[in-house]
């Protein structure tokens, strides 16, 4: 089996997982959406969250992806299949970027559940191209899943607690949440001065690093303790 | 961030001493806390087994 | 070397305080920078520092390059405290807020974050090759984000700043700023050294002992 179709056929694996198990994924929409009315409800004013849908966002989304990326994991933790996922007939970074992808997606659906419901809270209106919107969002959930999975692993092997994916992963990803945030809520604008493309640029910097990077190192991790 | 241009002139910012203070005392609790640290990590091996 | 490093920086900080002219803008309060600046400058080199170490343990799993990458990462994260302390100091008198999202700021504090992020990895983990390995494999995408981070707050906070270089830098400030960073330099170097021992000891410590050679008779 080739590698690229081994990697789909993992990615296949974890987004039947999750499918299977739907109360999963709404779990994880309703959290973010959770998430979303609190920082409403934070927020000083209307004008104030207007000014920063993209950081609503990208803040309900964040947290959501850390309770993704455990979930993700959680199906090997059981009855200790994550010892066991050394004797798979795949190759780490295979299964790496399987999980990754799926992992992607799975932000991704989410996501695009979440925003009609931020733009209707923060009541945007949204001047920029859809398109563009799709572009940050998928580049930014991309940013999101590649480091998060392979931190994921490490967490998920290690004894401590819930609190270490967060405490490693969110200052990591600090570049996507800056750059998503900023970017989705200048497309909002429109995008007066034409900014959003730096973010852009910086967000495929980040992507090209991390999934390559993550993908390296992935395989060590499956092979210790 | 400023940075150290020139000398001298006045016009400047007076005084600050109580922050410049500790901002020279500091780094020597820092040094000398952690080097004490280390001792005490080194020590815990010297114990005889 | 810690005593040359101590007799260094008594040298640089008497030199910061008193024979270094007050600066123009700042007054006596631009000697802090004079603390500050090579706190920073080593923190970030004892960072780069463990990405070596990291690279190396992960080519050749050696126990002395985890003992390395601790000690590194370690004293990167106490200079990195100590500059945001300093930075917080040198901030209040001169901008009138204790804190600023500068973009260096900014990214400190993210960069302290994240290592100690991976310290606190380390004691989530008992058995020492696999603690070694991920710390190792923790520091690598955490080192390479700091370029990134770096760009996404400058950008964030589009302050266009002057970045001073040793020419726009009057000649009698340079020198105790350069005599201040080697005395930190120094410093951290002994204490690296120091806690590597210390931490290689701790993995020779864990290690099962070999068991007795049989005689031939």
């Amino acid at each position: 089996m080739s590698d690229f179709a081994q990697i789909i056929a993992i990615a296949k694996r974890e987004l039947y997982l999750e499918i299977r198990n739907r109360g999963r994924w709404a779990g994880l929409f309703f959290f973010a959406f959770a998430v979303l009315l609190m920082v409403a409800f934070a927020a000083p004013s209307t004008s104030v969250l207007r000014a920063n849908a993209g950081g609503v966002l990208w803040i309900g989304l964040l947290l959501a992806s850390t309770r993704s990326l455990d979930q993700s994991y959680a199906v090997e933790m059981e009855d200790g299949a994550l010892e066991g996922m050394v004797l798979w007939p795949v190759r780490p970074w295979s299964l790496y970027y399987g999980k990754a992808l799926s992992n992607t997606l799975t932000l991704l659906a989410v996501a695009f559940a979440l925003l009609p419901l931020v733009i209707g809270i923060c009541d945007v209106s949204v001047r920029g191209s859809l398109s563009d919107v799709v572009l940050f969002t998928a580049l930014g959930c991309a940013g999101l899943a590649a480091p998060g999975t392979l931190y994921g692993l490490i967490t998920a092997k290690a004894r401590g607690s819930s609190v270490l994916l967060p405490l490693l992963y969110f200052p990591l990803v600090v570049p996507v949440i800056l750059s998503a945030a900023r970017g989705t809520t200048l497309v909002f604008e429109g995008d007066p001065m034409g900014q959003s493309g730096s973010w852009l640029g910086l967000l495929w910097a980040f992507n090209a690093l991390h999934w390559s990077l993550s993908g390296l190192l992935y395989g060590r991790i499956a092979e210790d303790a | 961030m400023t940075s150290l241009i020139a000398v001298g002139g006045s016009g400047a910012i007076q005084g600050g001493w109580e922050y410049i203070i500790p901002a020279f005392v500091l780094p020597w609790i820092f040094f000398v806390g952690y080097a004490v640290y280390v001792r005490r990590l080194a020590q815990a091996f010297e114990d005889p087994q | 070397m810690g005593a040359l490093g101590l007799l260094t920086l008594v040298l640089g900080q008497y030199m910061g305080l008193f024979w270094s002219p007050p600066e123009r803008m700042m007054g006596d309060v631009g000697r802090m920078l004079f603390t500050h600046v090579p706190a920073a400058w080593i923190s970030l080199l004892a960072y780069t520092a463990a990405f070596f170490g990291a690279l190396t343990y992960l080519f050749t799993s050696r126990r002395g390059a985890d003992a390395f990458i601790v000690g590194c990462i370690e004293v990167g994260v106490l200079l990195n405290v100590l500059l945001l302390i300093e930075g917080s100091l040198f901030a209040k008198p001169t901008w009138g807020v204790w804190w600023t999202w500068d973009p260096r700021l900014t990214l400190s504090a993210v960069m302290l974050l994240t290592f100690v992020g991976v310290l606190t990895l380390r004691r989530a983990v008992s058995d020492p090759d696999t603690r070694a390995s991920w710390t190792a494999i923790a520091s690598i995408p955490a080192y390479m984000t700091i370029i990134l981070t770096y760009y996404s707050v400058k950008w964030w906070k589009s302050l266009h700043q002057l970045q001073s270089s040793p020419e726009t830098v009057d000649v009698s400030m340079t020198l105790v700023l350069r005599l201040n960073a080697v005395a930190y330099l120094l410093l951290a170097i002994w204490l690296i050294a120091e806690r590597a021992r210390v931490a290689y000891r701790e993995a020779k410590a864990e290690m099962p002992p070999l068991p007795p050679v049989e005689k031939v008779t």
